[in-house]
């Protein structure tokens, strides 16, 4: 049976033709060498048509595989001198040679055909019947007189033809091409008609056999990338120039040279799109090789493995699929060979005995990523802690402090293995390390996630191309800059007022403290003073850098930003003052000091830094120019791309400038311990905290915040009673705290910050007009003085009165036509206190035995407020702060709870495995288990499906959340 | 068209500070004098930037700044980039100003002075002595370019 797949079958005839392109030639050569053999260039024909032999096996086309079996038998005497090629021997096999080329132009008809004739003569050969060869010669000379004459009636066709052409008067030139583009007829022809003697049947197909080889040839053609790029950087060129033409024509404003233009414009845009595209291939072409793979490693191993393949039409650049191929290749070999465990433990384990390979390929954010996840054994920490600190690659002190995370990713370190044995299969010396440095080289990252028991994921992220990458633009004095998006984590910006708060310096290093980590900050005025010795600006040191920084350039950006810029000046003016700086300087500075400091988070595999920038642009995508050859040695930069203005900007290598500072010591020791100190946090709760109006403060739970954005007030639209605003291609409903709460209007200005929240999959965005912190803090929750809809209660922090948002009552009254929920919503925005309400009537339509819950929670806010509304519900309740706990009290209380509630991300044990664990318990086999989670992903909640979770409910959407109850709870 | 005698050259002049430098004409591609350069971190010493010519991102070498010379090249509107070919690869080089181009003699060329500096001796290959008696030193351009990758790969 033959394999449909057209992919396939379009790379059998590539590489077929590659392999035959020459072998006319390459087999006349050998002929002339005669006993006086070639060993080079009869191995490389015979390694062609052994690649063809096996190419047709795979896709079962049994009359190439077997024609292409037997001339690979006669190579192989050649080869190993057993045979003297004789003129008559290759005769035999350039005709041989020519049925394989012509079968495999089109190999779905190829089955059909018959090449017995071929196969006789070679194996006549094979078996050293030179008296039979002797027919064959005949047999030869008499083709080639029908060779002969097939040409000749060919030649007098096209010259018929060409008469025709010159008659109906089309330009003489066209005629060339043409005749050329037609001479394959007369090599396939004769073949058919030598088949002509074999049965009418064949002859019956070879018409169009060589028609189907002719369009084959002009169908595709081979073009060098270096053509590509050539025709890529003109167009690239031809866009540079194209805005130029467009601005021009916008300041003179002639109507007919705007016309033209935009049309230019437009060719322009098409014609660079259309060149990307002939770089791309589906990435197919990288995945095909492994099922395969898979299949004969798995059964070698004795495993049990299905191979599941998605995203093959995901496009990407050719480069980057020649470069992604080995390490795919290894790291799907590592998952088979280490990852999925032999069937009866996977059984033992309560799996099914065969693994799943899942290989994904799919876009996110501009990127390409490819997850490789098996549902094998997974990594353990502790081990490979262990393996790290024997090889010596860690201490024992930092194996201590290390997170699961970071633990993880030590099996990309350099001399790493976590087979405990060496196999043939993936233990060949090439450890991940190489496979990381392989991904890092075209610009990719690596990543592992994985989990004891569940399994492993790989993941790959990838830039489209190679030529065009998606990157940053920030500015420095007069250069700009690009870094490439990838790298990119985030951007921090630090108020003049909060500067001396999160810039800190531990002995010489700069940190910023970010949430709870401290990360150390490179000033990109250092990184570049020190390559510009001809510089007549001053060679700034960091300090002196942080303390003055320029005012932005005259860029039409800027002009926002200075607004921006502007008003947190007016905020922060008073704070600059007492920065220690030359009296001279201090009203510049003063200034420059409000306008706080951006900073840039970068990422690379092995760091992660800051750098302080003194102007971000926006993003775009850039085309790569590489530099010369006297800036090999400048680690600090990948290359370099031009700008739309034409003016170059440098590509900033994030792991160079990481090497350069000489970052990776710093963030393993010193920060290290300061977060030690840091980190006493045992039961607090994360708020970010905004005013309204001057005196009035509120909070909403970081754990809901996804984003915040910065907008222009002119970009909200109204409508009816609601605000939107257009943000990422989709509607955000918006909402001011004054239209929920009884509270005072905001200050009308130009820009606000929206804190974009995300419950349960849904988006909106609450407008914070001044953003203050976020800090964690132990907070004792007041649910009785200020009660309204919309506000979970009150709380003192930093000495103010303030109101923690209800999120989840507030997305429902943005959302009338949600369903019944939102009804509710709106009804309870009424009157006061109506959450306890509707959770008392959830309550009264329960029977009399109060039913019992277990809340499993690890932030104690959130438990008690959970604890809270379902007591108010008549629920009797018990608490657990992990999943650990939560098992003690389910073993010592067996039999006694209707319902557990558990949160999925707690320390310890998290909800997964405490699903799991419960699961495995015979008494609490049908236990109704909801997860409140802000995790919303599709692949989350399969998991805790999987897991045994019955039911996914929003953190704090309380009405939900009884409705599922009591779903749940039978009565 | 004249046809050139095999002992005769003809070279470019340009002045670099105080030097006045010959640079034969076949290894010239290209004069401009765009002045938009694009540093580099870390470059070696020698190299002053990028520039975008045409779209290809070209190295620029500072000569001045190689063979010692004071100059104040950023803001002499003198300024003139000469445009080579090293290895395949478009250079330029930063003078302050081409002045003239001229065909001489092979035997009008003498031997560098003994006094001159082993470093930057290195850099020329003679002297040429002009009509009007001045000197002009004449370049060695593979030299010279290969001496700033050595540089930078010391560094």
């Amino acid at each position: 049976m033959f394999v449909n797949d057209p992919e396939l079958v379009s790379e059998f005839i590539t590489e077929s033709s590659e392999a035959l392109a020459d072998i006319e030639n390459q087999l006349l050569e050998i002929e002339a060498g005669g006993a006086d053999i070639d060993s080079d260039l009869v191995n490389t024909v015979f390694r062609g048509i052994h690649s063809i032999k096996g190419l047709a096996g795979f896709l079962e086309l049994k009359a190439i595989n077997e024609l292409a079996h037997n001339l690979e038998d006669v190579l192989n005497k050649v080869r190993n001198l057993q045979l003297v090629p004789t003129s008559q021997i290759v005769d035999v096999m350039l005709r041989a040679a020519d049925e394989l080329r012509a079968l495999s132009v089109s190999p779905e008809e190829s089955n059909a055909a018959d090449v017995s004739q071929h196969v006789t003569a070679l194996q006549a050969i094979l078996a050293g019947d030179t008296q039979d060869s002797g027919g064959v010669v005949e047999q030869a000379a008499s083709d080639s007189q029908k060779i002969e004459d097939a040409i000749i009636s060919q030649v007098d066709q096209l010259s018929e033809l060409a008469q025709e052409e010159s008659d109906s008067g089309s330009k003489p030139k066209h005629l060339e091409p043409e005749s050329l583009s037609s001479s394959p007829v007369p090599v396939a022809k004769p073949q058919a008609e030598s088949d002509n003697v074999a049965g009418p049947k064949q002859a019956e197909r070879s018409p169009k056999e060589a028609k189907e080889k002719a369009s084959g040839v002009e169908a595709n053609i081979r073009v060098p990338v270096s053509t590509l790029d050539h025709l890529m950087n003109l167009a690239g060129e031809l866009v540079l120039n194209r805005n130029r033409l467009v601005q021009f024509c916008g300041s003179n404003g002639d109507n007919e040279l705007t016309t033209l233009s935009s049309d230019i414009d437009q060719i322009t845009c098409e014609l660079q799109e259309a060149i990307m595209q002939t770089r791309m291939q589906p990435i197919a072409t990288a995945f095909n090789r492994f099922p395969r793979i898979v299949r004969d490693l798995s059964s070698k191993l004795g495993k049990q493995c299905n191979l599941v393949v998605e995203g093959r039409d995901v496009e990407v650049d050719k480069s980057i699929i020649e470069a992604i191929g080995d390490p795919l290749t290894h790291l799907i070999r590592n998952s088979i060979d280490h990852g999925i465990e032999m069937p009866d433990v996977r059984v033992a384990n309560r799996k099914v005995a065969a693994g799943t390979l899942r290989l994904a390929a799919y876009h996110m954010a501009g990127q390409v990523c490819i997850d490789i996840q098996d549902d094998g054994g997974g990594i353990s920490p502790d081990k490979i802690k262990q393996k790290a600190v024997d090889n010596g690659i860690i201490t024992d002190r930092q194996a201590a402090e290390m997170s699961t995370r970071e633990a993880l990713r030590l099996i990309f370190h350099a001399g790493f293995s976590t087979a405990e044995k060496l196999t043939d299969v993936s233990g060949r010396g090439v450890g991940m390390d190489v496979v990381r440095n392989n991904i890092e080289q075209i610009g990719g990252t690596v990543d592992v996630e994985s989990e004891v028991g569940q399994g492993t994921t790989i993941r790959i992220v990838l830039p489209l191309t190679l030529a065009i990458i998606r990157s940053l633009i920030i500015g420095d004095q007069d250069a700009r800059f690009a870094i490439p998006q990838v790298n990119v984590a985030e951007l921090v910006r630090v108020s003049g007022k909060d500067r001396e708060e999160r810039i800190q310096c531990i002995n010489d290093a700069v940190v910023l403290r970010l949430r709870d980590e401290l990360i150390p900050l490179v000033d990109l005025d250092q990184i570049i003073q020190t390559a510009a010795p001809l510089s007549l600006t001053s060679n700034a040191g960091l300090a002196e850098g942080l303390a003055c920084f320029q005012p932005p350039g005259s860029e039409s950006e800027s002009e926002s930003e200075s607004e921006a810029e502007a008003e947190a000046e007016a905020e922060a003016g008073a704070e600059a003052e007492d920065v220690l700086i030359d009296q001279a300087e201090l009203a510049v500075s003063a200034k420059r000091e409000a306008q706080g400091i951006s900073i840039v988070i970068l990422e690379t595999g092995r760091s992660r830094y800051g750098i302080i920038v003194n102007e971000l642009f926006d993003s775009q995508e850039i085309v790569v120019k590489p530099l010369g050859v006297h800036l090999k040695q400048c680690k600090s930069v990948a290359g370099a791309t031009i700008l739309g203005d034409g003016q170059v900007a440098l590509i900033l290598d994030a792991a160079g400038i990481a090497e350069e500072a000489n970052l990776s010591g710093l963030d393993e020791d010193l920060v290290d311990d300061q977060i030690a100190l840091d980190s006493e946090s045992g039961d607090e709760v994360r708020l970010l905290i905004f005013r309204n109006a001057p005196n009035e403060q509120f909070a909403i739970p970081m754990e809901l915040v996804s984003r915040i954005e910065r907008i222009a007030t002119s970009a909200i639209e109204r409508h009816g009673s609601r605000s939107v605003v257009q943000y990422c291609g989709r509607t955000l409903s918006l909402f001011a705290v004054e239209e929920i709460l009884s509270a005072q209007p905001r200050e009308t200005s130009r820009f606000v910050s929206v804190v974009i929240v995300s419950l349960g999959g849904k988006e909106l965005g609450i407008i914070a007009p001044c953003i203050g912190d976020i800090c964690d803090i132990h907070v004792e929750v007041d649910t009785e003085s200020l009660t309204e809809a919309g506000v979970i209660g009150s709380a003192v922090i930093q000495s103010t009165v303030t109101r923690i948002l209800d999120v989840a009552v507030i997305c429902k009254q943005g959302s009338p036509e949600s369903g019944p929920g939102g009804v509710r919503g709106n009804a309870m925005a009424n009157g006061p206190g109506s959450l306890q309400e509707v959770a008392a009537n959830a309550g009264a339509n329960l029977k009399q035995r109060r039913p019992r819950v277990l809340v499993v929670e690890d932030s104690k806010f959130f438990r008690k407020q959970i604890v809270r509304t379902l007591k108010g519900a008549n629920y009797e309740t018990r608490e657990a702060a992990d999943g650990l706990e939560a098992l003690q009290i389910l073993e010592g209380d067996a039999g006694s709870f209707d319902l557990m509630l558990t949160d999925i991300e707690m320390p310890n044990m998290n909800g997964f495995e405490l699903c799991q664990r419960v699961r495995q318990m015979e008494q609490f086999k049908s236990l109704p288990i909801v997860a409140l989670t802000s995790l919303s992903s599709e692949e989350d909640l399969q998991r805790g499906r999987d897991c045994g979770v019955d039911e996914y409910q929003v953190k704090l959407d309380a009405d939900a959340l009884f409705e599922a109850i009591r779903r749940l709870i039978p009565e | 068209m004249k046809t050139r005698n095999e002992n005769e050259i003809q070279v470019i002049s340009f002045r670099v500070g105080s030097l006045l430098i010959g640079l034969e004409l076949t290894d010239v591609q290209e004069i401009n004098r765009h002045c938009d350069f694009a540093r580099v971190p870390n470059s070696p010493k020698g190299v002053r930037g990028v520039i975008n010519l045409r779209g290809e991102v070209v190295t620029m070498i500072d000569l001045a700044m190689l063979l010692n010379q004071q100059t104040d090249s950023c803001v002499n509107t003198k300024l003139h980039n000469v445009f080579v070919k090293y290895e395949s690869e478009l250079i330029g080089l930063i003078t302050n100003g081409v002045s003239d181009s001229m065909t001489i003699h092979r035997d009008s060329i003498d031997a560098l002075p003994s006094n001159l500096d082993i470093d930057e001796a290195n850099f020329f290959t003679g002297v040429h002595r002009l009509p009007d008696g001045k000197l002009m030193v004449l370049l060695d351009l593979n030299q010279l370019l290969t001496n700033v990758l050595e540089i930078g790969s010391v560094a």
